[in-house]
């Protein structure tokens, strides 16, 4: 991996005022942030708070009604599918695939153009290794478990900007969700070291504690706003939490931040 | 002393043999795209000269070769049902089922759906719309149309029925400039059923003799294959299957979800606009010289999937190839079952596609 940042003049990913609207539905309002790289970043908040929509509209699958996404200082519209995917890479939340690729075949689609489908780059080998699933490598992508899908598919993304021109962009939409806990900690400490390489990365996920170990910094989104973009200690409050999720935590210092969650706020037990 | 020379020898010659065999199986490891290829040129080839020695008038294979040679001590009879009977037909056979099996697996891959088959998109209930159409309105309403097209008029009314529905799902399938591939695989059920409507009732006020030529044109043939059809027909097959093959990249990509085969790079509204382009081409050209043709679509690349894999760059060309084998062979078939009589094509396609598949199935699910 041989990313250095060069030119510190514009972040990575700045988002300004963003909105988008899907029928009547206002499904995000005024997002504003930046990432620059080096940074690892967590995109928390309840379910339907609107962090696929902006890992989305952040990967270019949709326009935006109003506002806009710069990367590396240029509008997301004035770049091309090409030259996007070259800095850009997505890892989509689980979704099946009915045919019967196999392993490396689907991490070979990641390399840059010229060598995308070559089972034989060497850089296949590497990711596999990375991932640790070298013993996967033959077998058909459908017949995996889920984690192992997880895997293999974070494998393509990093195949996807391994060698990146410029410091590239990861958008992690659940990468984690599939993964047993040891599993979980390897890919957010692997993500957390290309990071210090240049990456920048915008990951979604569900676990505070997880956040809270390996976040550089925290978004914290509800009903489609960005409530607070701070640093971890400053967002996985006990009041954050309970406004946010309606949860009942304790936040403690343990040579570092770990939530205790004790107990949901709203709704009825039941009898 | 000469006794165990000999029992020596034929050990050695038994031993030799069977290394010979254990290699030459490992060498040619048909599982794999380079093994299977060969299988499947050999098979073709196979077959194709099948047809072109069995029919009514059976050649031997040296008849065949100076037939083929038109050398001058051959019969001119052998020459002509060489030329102008057997090799058009062989050749179209060949055509039309590579055309289809490569445009089923193309659409499988487009709409991610193992279960998707050309005519999902409307081609086919279109095509035969327009060729029934035209089989009845032909003497009256469509009068015009014969006359301007006189023996392209059949074809060219198929080709533009399934174009046309083509046309109009993809256009009710547009949104902000995108395709969405769900709702144009809903909207070709939707359409083909309307198509069907007006088939049937194309058919139902359709006479004796009209209901006998559309009858058969829905069942399928190869059996009116004429340099003449060839020629207007080979190019477009050729074209679609030359142009099918660029896709194979992309549709790898598209096997895991539109979106992800757009972030890595890929222009994904042109990909869709040429693969539906392209087979409507390929199948409206098929359907138009040879009549609606079930299965080669959907069990070939389903086939050749589960045989070397899901990756395009080898599926498409081995597809295209078993598609040409399955048809040629099917031919075969249908002329030889009740000759002096030919079956339709598209009948014996669907008296072997359908329970080959439901063994597949079953076989599947008993594995699982």
């Amino acid at each position: 991996m041989t990313i250095v940042d060069k030119d510190g003049t514009s972040p990575l990913l700045r988002v300004s005022d963003l909105c988008w609207q899907e029928g009547n539905a206002s499904l995000l309002k005024n997002i504003g942030f930046r990432l620059n790289n080096g940074e690892s970043v967590a995109l928390l908040g309840p379910n339907g708070a609107g962090k696929s929509s902006l890992i989305r509209l952040l990967a270019g699958d949709r326009p935006a009604s109003s506002g806009g996404i710069d990367i590396h200082g240029r509008p997301l519209e004035a770049w091309s599918r090409r030259e996007l995917a070259q800095v850009r890479a997505v890892m989509p939340q689980l979704q099946a695939v009915s045919f019967p690729l196999r392993v490396e075949e689907v991490v070979a689609l990641g390399l840059p153009d010229g060598l995308k489908g070559n089972t034989r780059h060497p850089q296949v080998e590497q990711m596999l290794g990375l991932l640790e699933v070298e013993h996967l490598r033959g077998r058909r992508f459908p017949t995996l478990s889920g984690g192992e899908q997880q895997r293999v598919q974070m494998a393509r993304v990093l195949a996807q900007i391994w060698e990146a021109p410029r410091p590239p962009l990861l958008l992690l939409d659940e990468c984690t969700s599939a993964l047993d806990p040891a599993h979980q900690h390897r890919i957010l400490q692997l993500i957390r070291d290309i990071t210090r390489r240049g990456v920048g990365a915008l990951w979604v996920v569900h676990d505070l504690n997880l956040a809270a170990r390996y976040a550089d910094r925290i978004l914290l989104m509800q009903q489609g706003r960005l409530l607070v973009d701070d640093a971890p200690d400053q967002v996985l409050t006990p009041d954050w939490l309970a406004q946010v999720y309606g949860l009942r935590a304790d936040v403690i210092d343990h040579g570092g931040l770990v939530v205790v969650e004790q107990g949901c706020l709203w709704g009825r037990s039941a009898g | 002393m000469t006794k165990a020379l000999q029992l020596v020898l034929r050990n050695v010659r038994r031993w030799q043999l069977n290394t010979l065999a254990a290699s030459s199986l490992r060498a040619w490891n048909l599982a794999s795209p380079a093994g299977a290829g060969v299988l499947l040129v050999l098979l073709l080839t196979g077959v194709s000269t099948l047809g072109m020695v069995i029919g009514p008038m059976p050649l031997s294979l040296e008849q065949l070769w100076t037939g083929l040679r038109r050398e001058a001590t051959a019969d001119p009879a052998v020459v002509m049902v060489v030329w102008e009977m057997r090799m058009p037909r062989v050749l179209l056979g060949a055509l039309v089922g590579a055309a289809l099996a490569m445009a089923g697996a193309v659409m499988q891959g487009l709409f991610r759906n193992p279960l998707a088959d050309p005519g999902l998109i409307g081609v086919t209930g279109g095509a035969a719309f327009g060729a029934v159409a035209y089989i009845v309105l032909g003497g009256t309403l469509l009068q015009f149309w014969g006359l301007q097209w006189g023996r392209l008029a059949l074809p060219l009314a198929a080709f533009l029925g399934g174009a046309m529905v083509v046309w109009v799902c993809w256009h009710i399938a547009r949104r902000h400039g995108e395709t969405d591939v769900t709702i144009l695989l809903l909207c070709g059920v939707a359409v083909n059923a309307i198509a069907g409507a007006g088939t049937g009732v194309l058919t139902y006020v359709a006479n004796d003799e009209q209901l006998r030529s559309l009858t058969f044109w829905s069942m399928g043939s190869l059996a009116y294959a004429s340099w003449e059809d060839l020629s207007l027909v080979a190019p477009w097959l050729l074209w679609g299957v030359v142009f099918l093959q660029a896709l194979a990249r992309p549709l790898n990509a598209f096997l895991l979800g539109e979106a992800v085969a757009g972030h890595l790079g890929y222009a994904i509204q042109r990909v869709k606009r040429r693969a539906v382009l392209l087979a409507t081409l390929t199948v409206g050209a098929a359907v138009a010289v040879a009549g609606p043709i079930g299965f080669v679509g959907l069990v070939i690349p389903h086939w050749i999937r589960y045989w070397v894999g899901a990756d395009h760059r080898m599926l498409l060309p081995l597809s295209a190839l078993a598609g040409a084998a399955l048809l040629v062979g099917a031919d075969c078939l249908s002329r030889s079952v009740v000759a002096p009589a030919e079956l339709p094509i598209g009948l014996v396609m669907a008296l072997l596609g359908g329970p080959t598949f439901l063994a597949m199935l079953i076989r599947r699910s008993a594995a699982h």
